[in-house]
């Protein structure tokens, strides 16, 4: 056998490869308390709309994810109750018991109950089980219940609504616009458009109810009981202060009347020119559940790259022992890299199986995965946090030479870089007014960072602040955080490997 | 064949080199000694013929094999015994040779029984689970050994080898280093056992404060050594001093006496001493011991 790849095996079944499978276990179980403490639960949103006709009132209802998407197998139980309304015409009917339905959502996420009684005014509430989500809590118009209306025969109530922000994906937190409409006689919608204006009012008056007197810019066609839009991005003015940006969306029937309009509150007090953002509605629980394993692993994996460092490498050159090594038939070079290659060739294979089990375990916990794409950044962001920092340790060896300073300066950056750099990043945002770019860079600069730069940079939300950013925008571009990766690759492998050829 | 040439070794932060324009040779079949004070670069010689520590300037040939520049063909000519005991404490011995086997390319299969062999022929055959750590300072030199008796090169790098060996340890390297030259090995041996040395080094390599003094061979030791007679007189007197004197640098501590550089051969100077009446329990020439040589060596240096 080669002995370079002799070399190479015995690096795999070193004491050290025991100890950085210790560590990655106990990655494992931190990241996965906090999958559960950051979102315990899969939060289902209900919508709903009835109609009455053919002497029973039709209930169709949508158990729906974060991300607007619907969620089949979840038991609704409604409960309907007397008659709260006697003053409305039609009559009122006589009053009827207590009337318990329970229905289930199909794969679609819909459920539809038929509730046979004279139209009046009635009281229903909810409740809802998941046998796949246990913890899934139905919210929105259906958690605490609603009415049933009397309308005319055929007439559509939607309730809750319609024009509602989720987010784009459980795994992402940008927002966008879902709206949940039906047609006539509870059928699909047809012929209604889904339009936008930005209108500024002072401070202190009510929005505008629609876009009347205001351009209006079309989004896009309602084309069934659930559409999906990009949440619009309207270019606003300048406001002074005591002035308020809205986003008002209004759906407009085939003839041109208003159906439905609804406000969201933008920028408040002076605002340069700009655009308006959707409403800050806090992370998905994917999202959540990223940053926080970014910043458990952000420990654990170099962590375990220290210990590989330190038990396969920089300890045997310390006691001599790797002495006993180089006077084989091997090169310096070939055996600093032969073992190098070693660490990068395990800590793969536990940031592998680190995210892997992060995929595992979010899909039982959070009913999803996050996407290959992603979960391929982070392994790639995990894999260069743990070598980067490695090399620094290993840098640090061949500079120091003895075991105190070695091993103190490595456990102080591995505190700082890891676990006090985030709260220093914060405190100079939130109290200094460091801007967003200034901080997003500060956040980049320690390799230990490298991990949850990435995810902050998939999920559009820096850990230190609550707005989401689009990192591209501040100067933190996709090919600026692979370049400083790449960087911190191979800068401290190159000096350390320039110090070990000078080795004395 | 070792051959190190114009060898210059400077550590940063120090003001003169440790190893200064050495020019030295290991023939094949021959055991060189190396002697030197502390400090004096013996073995940072050593361990850059090694190849653990590269020099400052000039190179080392093994078997016409630059230790530098052809690092793996030429590690595959030498091992080396090193002055301390370098290997992990918490390794085991037999796993431990096995993994040194495998840089040669030796099966795993054949390096676990020529471990095993090797352990048994420096007396570890019970130890061959044992940690390291748990080794007498004379068992972990017999490790070491073993460590360079994997495979069979032409050339061996030994330094201080004796340190730490009880006497049998003793013999069993005097034993082993006499078979590497009789099977025309070249062997560079480091000693502070200058006895031992002198019984072993074909030549002999003086080196003082990084530099090379001078090589001798065994001949020129005995002509370089200062010739003095030894003559043990019960009834020493002043008057037998006084003759003594008269033959050269003569003096006496108690019925023994010393003439260095006689200027008659011992068979004259007893006739002469019971001629005028002295007792002569004992009389023979002696030459100066490698100590004696080399001290007088450093001393000229100084």
């Amino acid at each position: 056998m080669n002995p370079y790849l002799h070399e190479f095996v015995q690096r795999l079944r070193s004491r050290a490869t025991i100890g950085l499978i210790v560590v990655a276990l106990l990655g494992m179980a931190v990241s996965a308390a906090d999958v559960d403490q950051d979102a315990p639960a899969v939060v289902l949103t209900g919508s709903a709309f009835s109609y009455y006709q053919g002497g029973a009132y039709h209930l169709e209802i949508w158990a729906l994810d974060d991300t607007g998407h619907g969620v089949g197998g979840v038991r609704i139980e409604l409960a309907f109750s007397n008659v709260t309304n006697s003053t409305t015409f039609p009559p009122p009917p006589p009053p009827v018991p207590f009337l318990f339905l329970n229905a289930t959502t199909n794969a679609a996420g819909t459920a539809g109950v038929l509730l046979t009684v004279p139209p009046a005014h009635y009281g229903v509430t909810t409740s809802s089980t998941d046998a796949q989500l246990p913890q899934a809590a139905l919210q929105g118009v259906l958690s605490g219940g609603f009415e049933l209306a009397a309308g005319a025969p055929g007439q559509v109530q939607m309730i809750g609504s319609p024009l509602n922000v989720v987010f784009s994906g459980a795994f992402v937190s940008q927002e966008q616009l879902m709206v949940f409409w039906a047609g006539a006689n509870g059928g699909a919608p047809t012929g209604d458009e889904l339009e936008a204006c930005t209108p500024v009012v002072n401070s202190g008056y009510a929005p505008p109810f629609n876009c009347s007197g205001q351009p209006a810019v079309r989004i896009g066609p309602i084309a069934g009981y659930l559409s999906y839009f990009p949440y619009p991005a309207l270019a606003t003015p300048a406001i002074e202060a005591l002035q308020q940006v809205f986003l008002t969306l209004q759906i407009v029937a085939p003839n041109g009347t208003v159906a439905y309009a609804s406000s969201f509150s933008g920028p408040d007090g002076p605002q340069p020119a700009g655009v308006t953002g959707p409403p800050y509605q806090g992370d998905s629980p994917g999202v959540s559940a990223t940053t926080s394993v970014a910043q458990d692993l952000g420990f654990f994996l170099p962590l375990g790259g220290f210990l590989l460092v330190y038990w396969g490498t920089t300890r045997p050159r310390f006691s001599g022992s790797t002495d006993m090594v180089l006077v084989r038939p091997v090169t310096r070079r070939g055996l600093f890299l032969t073992r190098w290659a070693a660490l990068v060739f395990l800590l793969g294979l536990v940031v592998v199986a680190e995210i892997l089990f992060f995929d595992a375990f979010a899909s039982v916990r959070l009913g999803a995965s996050p996407p290959a794409t992603f979960a391929l950044a982070l392994v790639g962001a995990g894999l260069v946090a743990a070598v980067a920092f490695s090399e620094l340790i290993l840098l640090g060896s061949h500079v120091f030479r003895t075991t105190g300073p070695t091993l103190g300066i490595g456990i102080g950056l591995l505190l700082v870089g890891s676990l006090f750099w985030p709260v220093v990043v914060a405190l100079l945002y939130s109290l200094l007014g460091l801007t967003t770019a200034g901080a997003l860079q500060l956040q980049l600069l320690p390799p230990l960072q490298y991990l949850s730069v990435v995810a902050g940079s998939l999920n559009g939300r820096p850990i230190f602040a609550g707005p989401s950013t689009v990192y591209g925008s501040v100067g933190v571009t996709s090919a600026v955080i692979v370049a400083v990766g790449a960087i911190w690759i191979a800068v401290p492998l190159l000096t350390a490997l320039h110090r070990a050829m000078r080795r004395d | 064949m070792i051959v190190a040439d114009q060898l210059t070794k400077r550590f940063p932060g120090r003001p003169t080199p440790a190893v200064d324009d050495i020019d030295l040779e290991v023939r094949d079949g021959e055991i060189l000694g190396l002697v030197g004070l502390n400090g004096a670069g013996k073995t940072t010689t050593i361990r850059i013929a090694a190849g653990i520590s590269l020099p400052t300037s000039g190179k080392v040939l093994v078997d016409d094999l630059d230790i530098v520049r052809e690092k793996r063909a030429a590690s595959r000519h030498l091992a080396w015994v090193p002055e301390l005991f370098p290997f992990d404490a918490t390794a085991r011995a037999l796993p431990l040779l096995v993994y040194y086997a495998g840089f040669y390319g030796i099966p795993r299969r054949e390096a676990r029984s020529r471990a095993r062999e090797l352990l048994a022929r420096v007396g570890l055959q019970e130890e061959e689970r044992g940690r390291l750590r748990h080794f007498s300072q004379g068992m972990r030199k017999r490790f070491s050994l073993a460590s360079a008796m994997l495979v069979d090169p032409q050339n061996l790098l030994l330094d201080e080898i004796l340190n730490g060996l009880d006497p049998q340890g003793i013999a069993f390297v005097r034993g082993w280093v006499l078979e590497a030259r009789r099977q025309r090995k070249a062997v560079l041996l480091s000693s502070h056992q200058l006895a031992e040395l002198e019984a072993l080094a074909d030549r002999v390599a003086f080196v003082h404060r990084g530099r090379l003094l001078r090589t001798v061979d065994r001949a020129e030791l005995a002509r370089a050594g200062t010739p003095t007679l030894r003559i043990v007189i019960p009834n020493i007197d002043a008057a037998a001093l006084a003759y003594l004197a008269t033959l050269g640098d003569a003096h006496a501590e108690g019925p023994v006496a010393w003439v260095a550089r006689p200027k008659i051969e011992s068979h004259e100077v007893v006739a002469e001493l019971v001629r005028r009446g002295f007792h002569v329990a004992e009389c023979h020439r002696e030459t100066t011991s490698l100590e004696t040589y080399f001290l007088e060596l450093i001393g000229e240096a100084r």
